[in-house]
């Protein structure tokens, strides 16, 4: 059985570095993926580190691509193959560019096809329009999810930084579980959390 | 290590692409130039490969359009209902759902109605357990007639199916639409069809009533009236999901009507005789109805008009609880007229409605 596993959130919330180290944490070693939106399609393999030096956007905006990451299980139940996709970063404006259109197609695309959708918010935040911002976008996926019958998980990640309080205090009606993309703090709750509560879900 | 360039040609086929193809609708005979790129710790390699399923979705060609922001478009997805674009109003509410069947329970009388309205709940209800189970379950057809005379709840229990079917989920706004002959028919030939269909759409999500339904199949062949009947059945076909059309009418008509169209009564189910109230029921109704309105009847009152429905009720034009509800609202006139030339009125004064109140006379 597959899982997929979409994760959202803003611009330089770690997505991409959360996708490659939580890949990695579950086994992989190395990490093949295919690629839409930004420069063109595609598909790859890489190492970790190489992925980590090349996908890691340290750039202020996203760079509009989404990327599934595959991860296989071997001899691991219930899930032989794990999909991670690295969607690409909500952004507020309205109406949106061209090319922010075409990666939120790609993003709100990869959500539907997606078991869980995780929610990443970033905890170090200080910005209170990004607060609101990152609340409705976790009330409508909230929605969303309860509709379709999927996994709706919400990470605050960069825990390891000092939390910003509001940010904490997210109004969203998910779970919540705290992590850190960088040292991997939190990798395994939020491992059980997905497998325990998706194969639940399947029943 | 240097970039080393590598010129690929490929041909993609795409049944439907995401954005509009100029000169090919079906097929994007598509021409890439693809640039393999070798460097070291990893590979990459372009392809034209659609990762994800192709764009059917009018939302997702909403988006692509830039008619949607971020927010707006996540909202629309949390609407969406899976398996059917049409479908995305759809919204159960269970408070919704509660509260409509707890005041059909307490309607007095109309067992049979009851148990019917109970059975549907209870098959959409299962059907969407079933349906998280991922059992086949078939949606209900539910166009109904309504036979019974005037008075008798028909329209009551039609408001109150709309905003079950709303709280369950089955329509999307659970409006009752309520029409008649005049509504349907038109004076002249493609105007009947023009009127049918405006009224049809604005029962979409809800209900069309079709008050006295038996006087559409009046005046022969060369009737408008007809004409009517054939567009309410193609879209009873057509959109048997997205509204319930219910014929109501009096019985011997009713039973009339469907004899002269045969094949109608099968595309309608659920077939509702609604029955006289007995005079014990009618009293027992005009009791609530004072009570709703803070009033109450004195026993002498009670007693008068029990003798006054048992008589009224041989009529043949007795119109069962709007009749009770016409003698209370004249009697609630009466009282207070009678209560106006007087100074003090006490809390229980202002309540009863006393025999000399009671407007039975001239009814």
């Amino acid at each position: 059985m597959n899982l997929s596993i979409a994760v959202v959130g803003a611009a330089r919330v770690g997505k991409t570095l959360f996708c490659i180290n939580f890949a990695e944490y579950l086994g992989a070693r190395i990490l093949s993926y295919t690629q839409s939106g930004g420069a063109g399609q595609g598909r790859g393999a890489l190492s970790p580190d190489a992925a980590r030096e090349r996908m890691v956007n340290h750039g202020r905006r996203g760079n509009g691509v989404v990327r599934t990451f595959t991860v296989h299980l071997p001899q691991r139940k219930p899930y032989r193959r794990i999909a991670l996709i690295d969607t690409a970063s909500l952004k507020e404006n309205n109406p949106l560019p061209r090319s922010g259109r075409s990666a939120l197609l790609l993003t709100l695309q990869a959500i539907h096809s997606a078991a869980v959708v995780l929610q990443m918010i970033d905890l170090s935040c200080g910005d209170p329009a990004r607060h609101e911002f990152d609340d409705r976008v976790g009330r409508h996926l909230a929605d969303y999810c309860r509709w379709q019958g999927k996994l709706f998980l919400i990470a605050g990640s960069k825990a390891d930084l000092p939390v910003n309080s509001h940010q904490a205090r997210i109004a969203v009606s998910g779970k919540m579980l705290f992590i850190s993309s960088l040292t991997r703090a939190g990798f395994s709750r939020l491992q059980s959390a997905i497998l325990g509560e998706a194969s639940s879900l399947n029943g | 290590m240097a970039l080393l360039p590598k010129i690929n040609l490929t041909f993609s086929y795409c049944k439907k692409a995401p954005f509009p193809v100029p000169f090919f609708s079906h097929f994007l005979l598509e021409l890439r130039i693809l640039v393999q790129c070798t460097e070291r710790g990893g590979r990459m390699y372009l392809l034209s490969r659609q990762p994800y399923a192709p764009v059917d979705n009018h939302l997702w060609r909403k988006i692509e359009r830039g008619e949607l922001g971020t927010l707006e478009a996540l909202q629309r997805m949390g609407e969406l209902r899976p398996g059917s674009v049409k479908r995305e109003e759809l919204q159960r509410d269970s408070a919704v759902a509660a509260a409509a069947f707890w005041e059909l329970k307490q309607l007095v009388g109309l067992t049979e109605v009851k148990q019917i309205v109970e059975e549907i709940k209870a098959y959409i209800e299962i059907g969407q357990q079933r349906a998280a189970h991922h059992l086949k379950c078939e949606q209900l057809v539910l166009h109904m007639i309504f036979s019974g005379n005037p008075g008798t709840g028909k329209t009551t229990v039609a408001r109150l199916l709309g905003r079950l079917f709303k709280g369950l989920g089955v329509l999307a706004r659970g409006h009752l639409v309520e029409v008649e002959r005049a509504d349907l028919v038109g004076e002249y030939i493609g105007h009947t069809a023009q009127k049918t269909r405006e009224q049809l759409q604005k029962a979409m999500g809800g209900l069309l009533f079709v008050d006295e339904a038996y006087s559409l199949g009046r005046g022969g062949e060369k009737d408008f009236g007809k004409e009517a009947i054939d567009v309410l059945v193609k879209a009873m076909e057509d959109n048997r999901h997205d509204f319930i059309l219910i014929l109501a009418g009096y019985r011997r008509e009713m039973a009339a009507f469907l004899k002269l169209n045969p094949g109608l009564s099968s595309r309608f189910p659920i077939q509702i005789a609604y029955p006289d109230y007995s005079v014990a029921e009618l009293l027992e109704i005009a009791e609530m109805m004072a009570q709703q309105r803070h009033y109450s009847l004195s026993d002498a009152a009670k007693k008068r008009l029990q003798r006054y429905l048992a008589e009224r009720k041989r009529d043949l034009n007795f119109s069962n609880a709007r009749l009770v509800r016409n003698i209370l609202e004249k009697s609630i006139r009466r009282q207070a007229l009678r209560l106006s030339r007087r100074e003090r009125l006490s809390r229980e004064e202002l309540i009863i409605i006393e025999e000399a109140d009671l407007a039975v006379e001239e009814q």
